[in-house]
């Protein structure tokens, strides 16, 4: 990497800050039923957003968009075994703030990753790491994550969501659910899924 | 079916192109990197769980971190394109946690190093390692430090370091620490420094490698002296002539050490040894490496506030 220093450095911190405002519309603040209070994702079809099963332990949650609009949200799917919940929100305009869903497949080991997500009670808070080891149904992070952190975004250089952030598994390491795993919990019949103890609700 | 009956929204705000370019060129960089110094990167199979990795420091030579081989014999490692080879303990040196290892099946692809002294601390610095996966595994920080002569957790003295706020996957032990172009900076352990990601720098492997290869022994050398810094009066190096501050008192003397044998007593205050100057403990642990083993040495001490120069011949320490 043959970098001007200054205007390497400065144009990268430029960058991943567009990105992160870019992701953060994206993000919604989650809270569940019993309290429970993690980061959601608003995903590339009408009306979803994606959490962490453990995020979301009953029926309902409330769904905090950015601009601060609070919707009610019903837990449509739920996967404990992926850690995957799907939340149904009725409401307009939701499309704008969708986001870009990229393919986890496709990351190589040390690329760069953003997790945006409400980490202690913090809205949109940026985290920067590269991809661990290999890309699999669970993607390994070389990332410092934090509790809130769980069912935000974690997306890739071009800001396309490739994971969802679930948990940390020592400092500065971290685990998330890949794409991947996210559209086989989104496509599969319930009885394929079985095994895999996914729940209708 | 819930997903499969729609259609996805078309997603109308993508990043623009220029922080989009700046990042995914940095992605690039930091993927072109893992996977350039992964090419010497390697996995070493020398304890009962997962493997280690290890470093291609020759064509035929790999070098690793000593606690990760649980045994002498009965070692191997794969080589980035899968296949595994039987390897050979050359040497070992768990004071510094560094062992070699030869393969005379295996061409390697060395390790292409960083200048020295291009390094400092906040550049950007990645961890590589081969824990026995098909692919590398990887983490990602910044050099917090580098240092001088230090002491490892095993009491090994190793005459610098790289500190770097990287994480120490399992398995990284013996791993590379390389700059954003993929270049060595270091051989990572989890040990050296009681879990800290810390790496002994390339230059220092060199020396230590050398003389495991040669066969010498690394064992340090050894006096038999408890001490203690003390304060030299103003009155007395002016008596004397001397600059130096702090000398070492002799608090105690193993029975039958070199230096009982040399004749040195209880409340003698160290100068010098060799010629180099002796105002603390790191100090003579540095003058005791292993090359002062067998070497008839003269210590300047002073005795009854007199000086006065007694030789001696350092021993290997007793393990």
């Amino acid at each position: 990497m043959v970098l001007d220093v200054a205007s390497g450095a400065a144009q990268i911190s430029g960058a991943l800050a567009e990105l992160t405002s870019e992701v953060a519309r994206s993000v919604v603040l989650v809270r569940g039923s019993r309290g429970s209070a993690g980061s959601g994702v608003i995903w590339d079809q009408p009306g979803l957003v994606l959490t962490n099963h453990h995020v979301v332990p009953g029926s309902t949650a409330d769904v905090t968009v950015a601009g601060g609009r609070r919707l009610s949200a019903r837990v449509i799917r739920r996967a404990p075994s992926l850690d995957l919940a799907a939340l149904a929100v009725d409401a307009d305009g939701l499309q704008e703030l969708a986001a870009r869903v990229g393919q986890s497949d496709a990351l190589r080991v040390g690329d760069l990753l953003v997790a945006v997500g409400n980490p202690m009670g913090e809205r949109n808070a940026p985290s920067l790491g590269i991809l661990a080891s290999a890309p699999q149904d669970v993607l390994r992070l070389s990332i410092t994550l934090r509790p809130g952190n769980s069912g935000g975004a974690l997306v890739n250089a071009r800001g396309e969501v490739i994971g969802i952030p679930h948990m940390v598994t020592g400092t500065g390491l971290a685990l998330a659910v890949s794409t991947r795993t996210v559209r086989r919990f989104l496509s599969s019949r319930a009885e394929e899924l079985e095994s895999e103890d996914l729940r209708w609700v | 079916m819930y997903a499969t009956a729609v259609q996805p929204y078309t997603c109308s705000m993508p990043l623009s192109d220029s922080a989009s370019g700046v990042l995914a060129s940095l992605s690039d960089d930091l993927a072109h990197a893992v996977s350039l110094a992964a090419q010497s990167v390697v996995a070493v199979h020398g304890r009962r769980r997962f493997p280690a990795s290890g470093l291609a420091w020759r064509d035929d030579q790999v070098v690793t971190a000593s606690h990760v081989l649980e045994r002498d014999t009965d070692l191997s490692i794969t080589t980035p394109d899968g296949a595994q080879h039987q390897a050979r303990l050359v040497g070992r040196d768990p004071s510094s946690d560094l062992a070699v290892l030869s393969l005379p099946s295996a061409t390697l692809t060395k390790v292409q190093r960083a200048e020295p002294s291009a390094t400092q601390p906040g550049q950007l610095a990645l961890a590589v390692g081969r824990p026995g996966t098909p692919e590398p595994i990887a983490s990602f920080g910044a050099i917090s430090s580098l240092g001088g002569a230090w002491r490892t957790a095993q009491g090994g003295l190793l005459d610098a370091y790289i500190r770097a706020d990287v994480a120490l996957l399992p398995g990284l032990s013996g791993g590379a620490l390389v700059d954003v172009n993929g270049r060595l900076l270091g051989m990572l352990s989890a040990h050296i420094a009681g879990g800290d990601p810390v790496a002994i720098p390339a230059a220092s492997i060199d020396g230590i490698v050398d003389r495991l290869v040669s066969g010498v022994s690394l064992r340090r050398a050894f006096l038999g002296i408890s001490t203690q810094p003390v304060e030299l009066q103003e009155v007395l190096r002016q008596r004397l002539g001397i600059q130096q501050t702090l000398g070492l008192m002799l608090l105690g003397l193993e029975p039958g050490a070199p230096a009982e044998g040399a004749g040195l007593l209880l409340g003698d205050i160290i100068l010098s040894i060799g010629g180099r100057a002796i105002e603390d403990g790191e100090a003579l642990q540095m003058a005791l490496g292993p090359a002062a083993v067998g070497h008839p040495t003269q210590i300047q001490l002073i005795r009854g506030g007199a000086l006065l120069h007694v030789d001696v011949v350092p021993a290997p320490r007793p393990n």
